[in-house]
Formats: structure tokens, C-alpha cells, sequence
């Protein structure tokens, strides 16, 4: 039960957009007297909400989809539908200009209870139509093969983007770092993350991974020259570094 | 070549799930005439008939290519056969409408004009705004793997390297349905996943969501509008939380999550709100209803395994709500009856994990 307030407290967040939908409920098992609309839009969420409560209903729904993903249980709630219904009803009660007063102030009402979307910190202009960082299509396009495939590393914060570009750049390490608390990250990851890069080990550790590529942020610096052990300076995009191995081309 | 990219994607999203759609609501005797409920139909009977195909498809190890010939000359011909019974069931009743009934007053066009904005104002703000998602690295890949190694589920979408079968996403393959029109168009999958299908999800919620206000309202037609202002403003400002249906919607709009909380889920309660209209009249539910309500539930499949849960208990409740409102059990057979494709890929899940 406890579990179950404190996912619920977790969807929430912090507006109030959910207690207006309580409010709205309440509202709407006063003054609705359709019983098809109370059936679907009062009842379903009130049924909804006591089974999310309910212990037992929660034990079971656990052991199929985990104690994680509970919380999907209140996708279920009708919130758009019950607080926009219900604005409206209260609206349509009203006569002349206590209409838009009404319907002002419900506006605002709802816009102080939430959050606005676009302002979210994961939402930023996307600079290309693939809405992925335009240093990774650049990247991309600088290393992906026409045929076949290529093998690179790059930096932790790219990981994510570089195969929704192109999946013929294969990669020793990707995303799972990022999602998973990883024990033993490979040596490779580490090398590269480091503040100075000793380039011998990378090389070398780059080698025994079969990268054809490094990427790593052009600020990083280097004890030494890649150069030295059979790699070449590709190209600068943006603020990272592209080196190629060439010792098999030598 | 873009333009003709982009004539495809119309095709394929706009001509197709239209043409499919007007073969099911002809049945459906109130929304016959109704364009936008055309449009939601075929897009649910379309991802209905593609989780039917695809999923084994997958299994058995077909090729993405043919599997998308199989699923695409099958949607034509659907459409074609839509498009051909609408006429048919039309000719003594000719003509399209969105909203039916006589001249709206000044006040009305301008609230219509208001909601017509704002959904435009999320629409271009969705195709000029990006929303980092790290999930995409591996819904987004997938669809990419389809695309160009003409594998399904069987390669790793973080690194590479082939792998068994992904049992746990193969059974909800959203990514390949996007796949699907990347390759027939020619447009790279994560501009199709990024830039077109936020704006056809985006538009198919908001329609569904102005059918379901325009039956709550129903005879005040001059409120509609504002029902639509109204749900576009719990939209915008529904980032009170990242779990929200409304942030999936906005944000994670090409992921299979989103196609089930932010549009499987609303259209169900549309349905059903049809099915108990006419109970509670004492009225016979026309079977295109209870065929779009089994579509419906294939799509949350087709959108997250977890969906087959997540509607299987929204008809689950729907059938409580029902049962104790009309006090006739019988009512519940095609209730039941249409959580069957939910109940059998659940147990798919269980016993393939």
C-alpha cells in the first residue's frame, strides 16, 4: 500500500494537475446525470484507483510486471478527458460574460496546476530533421562506410545517438553504460574517459577492441602522438577529435 | 526525391489509414459520414493487422523486406476494399463531414480557430524541437537495423553483433511498423521516427479526443471547441511528472509507450463510450465497434508488451462498470471475447521470456 502512495506521489510530480482531476471527479458525481458518461468518465477512474490501492490487486499486478513499472497502472486515468469535461460543464452553467471569466480562469487554473511540456529540460531545438546532436551526424558521416561496417569508440554522452544515425558504426560500448550501473566497464572506456588520455594504452587497447575509430572531446589532453603508434588525425567536428587507425594500411 | 518522400509518407499515413478506415465505419452507422473517426479506424485496424503479421513473422525469422511487401500491398488492397464498401453503403447518403448539423455563430468559428492553433503550435513545435530520450537508442536502432540489414530483433541495437531472438520487444515490434515506412518512402527511420510520427500521433490523439468531447457535449454543440482548448491545455502543461501519458505524447511520441497511454487508451474509452451508449439504450452495438475495440487492444500490443496488461485491465474495469450499471451478464461476452489477442500475447511473453 505504502509502495503504491509513493509511486502514485511519483506521478503526481510536482503539479496538481492530478488533484484537479480528483476535484473533477467529485465534481462530476454531483452535477453529471448522464449514466453512460458517469459509467465511463467516474466510475472507470474511481474502479481504477481503488484497485490501485489495493493491496492485493497490487501484489498480483507486481509479480507479471514488476514493482517498477506500477506506476503505468494510472495511464489509465481519463485526466485529460474528466478536467477538460468538466472546465467545459462548469462553463456551460454560466450566462454572458461570466463565461469567459469562468473559462479564464479555469484556463489558468490548469496552467498553474502543470508543468509546461516545452520547457522540459530534455527538450531542446533540434538543429536537423533526425533531432539528434548535429556533431553526431557530422561525426557519422565523416566514418560511416558506404558498405559494410566500421568499428569506433566515442564518448559516454554520444553513446545514444550514434546508431539511431547509422547502425554500419559498431561500437565496443554503448548505451548500456549509460543505463546500467555497470561493475567492469571495458579498459577502453575508461582509457578514453580519462582527463589526460595515455595514448599508448589507448592505441593499444583500441587495437585489441578492433577500433577502426576513436572520438573523443578535442580538449582532452595527450601525453603523446597517436601519430607514434599508427594512428591519423581524421578530423576536428565540433568539439570532438576523430583519429583513424591506419597501422594495416601502412 | 524529397517530394516524393514525402508523397509516400501521405500516402501510407494519410490515404491508406483513410481509405482502410471508411471500409469499418461504414458499419458504424453514427460516424459513417465522420472523416476524422475514418482516419483513427484505419490506423487502429492498420497496427491491429500488423501486430497479427508481423509478430509471427518475427518469430519465424522473415525477412524485414518481405515482410513489409506482405504488410504493405495488404494495407492497399484493404484500402481499396474500404474505399469500395464506403461508396457502396454511401450512395444514398453521399459526402463527408466533421462536425454535422447547421451554421456556427461567429463565437464558435473563432473557439475552432483557437483549438485548430494550438494543435498546430505542437505540431510544428514538435517537428522544430527535439526531445532527448535515451530509450530511442534502442527503438529508434532497432528500426534502423530493420532498414538496413533486413533483420528483425536479432542483432544488438547498442554495439552490434547478432544475437537469439529478443523475445520481450519482438512481441510489441512498433519500431519495425516505422521501419516499415522508412523503407517504402525511402526516408531515413529516425527522421521518420523523430519528425513525421510525432505529428501523426499528435493529430490522431487530438482527434480522438475531439470525437470524445463532441459526444460528451452532445447538444451543445457551441462547447466542442472549447473542450478541445481545454484538453490541449492539460496537454501542454502535462509535464508534471516525466510518467505522465500527456509527456509520453509530447516527448516520446515514436515509442511504442506513447502510441499505447497517449492514444490506445483514449480511443478505447471512445469505443466503449459508443458500446455503452447503445447498452444503455437497450440497443444492439454494431460489430465494426466491437472489431475496432479487438484492434485497439492488438495496437497496445503492437505499442509495449505491458499494454496487453494495461487494456486487458481497462476492459477489465470497463466490464465491472458495465455489468453492475446494466445488471446483464451477457453484456460481457464480447468484452471478454475481445481481450483474447491481449490474454494470448501475454501468455506469448510469459511463456517465451
Amino acid at each position: 500500500m505504502l509502495d503504491s502512495i509513493t509511486r502514485f506521489a511519483g506521478y503526481c510530480g510536482k503539479g496538481m494537475m492530478v488533484a484537479l482531476f480528483l476535484v473533477a471527479l467529485i465534481y462530476l458525481f454531483f452535477q453529471e446525470k448522464n449514466k453512460n458518461h458517469r459509467m465511463i468518465f467516474l466510475y472507470m477512474p474511481v474502479v481504477t484507483l481503488l484497485l490501485y490501492f489495493c493491496p492485493l490487486v497490487s501484489k498480483l499486478v507486481y509479480s507479471f510486471i514488476g514493482e517498477d513499472l506500477y506506476w503505468r497502472f494510472l495511464w489509465l486515468l481519463p485526466i485529460v478527458v474528466v478536467i477538460a469535461y468538466t472546465a467545459v460543464k462548469i462553463i456551460s452553467t454560466l450566462q454572458g460574460k461570466k463565461q469567459i471569466v469562468a473559462g479564464i480562469s479555469l484556463g489558468l487554473i490548469v496552467i498553474l496546476s502543470g508543468s509546461f511540456i516545452y520547457r522540459s529540460e530534455h527538450a531542446f531545438y533540434a538543429g536537423n530533421p533526425y533531432h539528434l546532436p548535429q556533431c553526431v551526424v557530422d561525426i557519422c558521416e565523416e566514418i560511416e562506410p558506404e558498405e559494410g561496417k566500421v568499428r569506433a569508440a566515442f564518448p559516454i554522452e554520444l553513446l545514444p545517438y550514434v546508431r539511431q544515425y547509422s547502425v554500419r558504426i559498431e561500437m565496443p560500448y554503448g548505451r548500456e553504460y549509460i543505463l546500467l550501473d555497470w561493475a567492469r566497464r571495458s579498459e577502453l572506456f575508461y582509457a578514453l574517459d580519462a582527463e589526460t588520455l595515455d595514448v599508448e594504452r589507448v592505441a593499444e587497447l583500441a587495437r585489441q577492441d578492433e577500433c577502426d575509430y576513436l572520438v573523443f572531446w578535442k580538449g582532452k589532453i595527450l601525453n603523446g602522438d597517436f601519430m607514434d603508434y599508427g594512428f591519423e588525425t581524421v578530423d576536428i567536428v565540433g568539439d570532438y577529435m576523430i583519429v583513424r587507425d591506419v597501422m594495416e594500411k601502412k | 526525391m524529397l517530394l516524393a518522400k514525402i508523397g509516400i509518407l501521405c500516402v501510407l499515413l494519410l490515404v491508406i489509414p483513410f481509405g482502410i478506415g471508411a471500409g469499418v465505419s461504414a458499419f458504424v452507422e453514427k460516424y459513417k459520414k465522420n472523416i476524422v473517426f475514418c482516419w483513427i479506424a484505419g490506423f487502429l485496424t492498420e497496427w491491429g493487422i500488423f501486430q497479427i503479421i508481423a509478430v509471427p513473422a518475427i518469430i519465424k525469422g522473415m525477412s524485414f523486406s518481405r515482410l513489409t511487401v506482405i504488410y504493405v500491398t495488404g494495407m492497399a488492397l484493404l484500402a481499396l476494399l474500404g474505399s469500395g464498401l464506403w461508396i457502396m453503403k454511401q450512395k444514398k447518403a453521399p459526402g463527408l463531414s466533421v462536425v454535422s448539423g447547421g451554421a456556427m455563430s461567429r463565437t464558435e468559428k473563432i473557439l475552432w480557430v483557437i483549438a485548430g492553433l494550438g494543435i498546430l503550435f505542437q505540431l510544428v513545435m514538435n517537428f522544430v524541437m527535439a526531445f532527448e530520450d535515451g530509450d530511442d537508442a534502442f527503438y529508434v536502432t532497432n528500426s534502423n537495423l530493420a532498414v538496413t540489414y533486413d533483420s528483425m530483433y536479432r542483432l544488438l541495437p547498442y554495439t552490434f553483433g547478432t544475437t537469439v531472438l529478443d523475445y520481450r520487444h519482438c512481441l510489441a515490434p512498433f519500431p519495425i511498423w516505422i521501419a516499415c515506412l522508412a523503407k517504402v518512402s525511402g526516408m531515413h527511420p529516425t527522421i521518420v521516427s523523430h519528425s513525421v510520427i510525432p505529428l501523426v500521433m499528435i493529430s490522431l490523439t487530438y482527434g480522438i479526443y475531439g470525437l470524445i468531447g463532441c459526444r460528451l457535449l452532445e447538444g451543445k454543440r457551441k462547447y466542442r471547441p472549447l473542450f478541445l482548448i481545454f484538453a490541449e491545455l492539460v496537454v501542454l502543461w502535462g509535464n508534471y511528472s516525466v510518467y505522465t501519458a500527456e509527456t509520453f505524447l509530447i516527448s516520446r511520441s515514436r515509442q511504442g509507450k506513447a502510441l499505447l497511454c497517449s492514444l490506445v487508451v483514449p480511443a478505447i474509452f471512445l469505443l466503449i463510450h459508443m458500446i455503452g451508449e447503445k447498452l444503455l439504450a437497450g440497443k444492439k452495438v454494431e460489430k465494426a465497434i466491437w472489431f475496432l475495440v479487438m484492434m485497439a487492444v492488438l495496437t497496445a500490443g503492437l505499442g509495449s508488451t505491458m499494454g496487453n496488461f494495461i487494456v486487458g485491465l481497462q476492459l477489465g474495469v470497463f466490464g465491472i462498470c458495465l455489468f453492475f450499471t446494466t445488471r446483464k451478464w451477457k453484456n460481457l461476452i464480447p468484452v471478454v471475447i475481445c481481450m483474447i489477442p491481449a490474454v494470448v500475447l501475454m501468455l506469448m511473453y510469459v511463456l517465451l521470456r
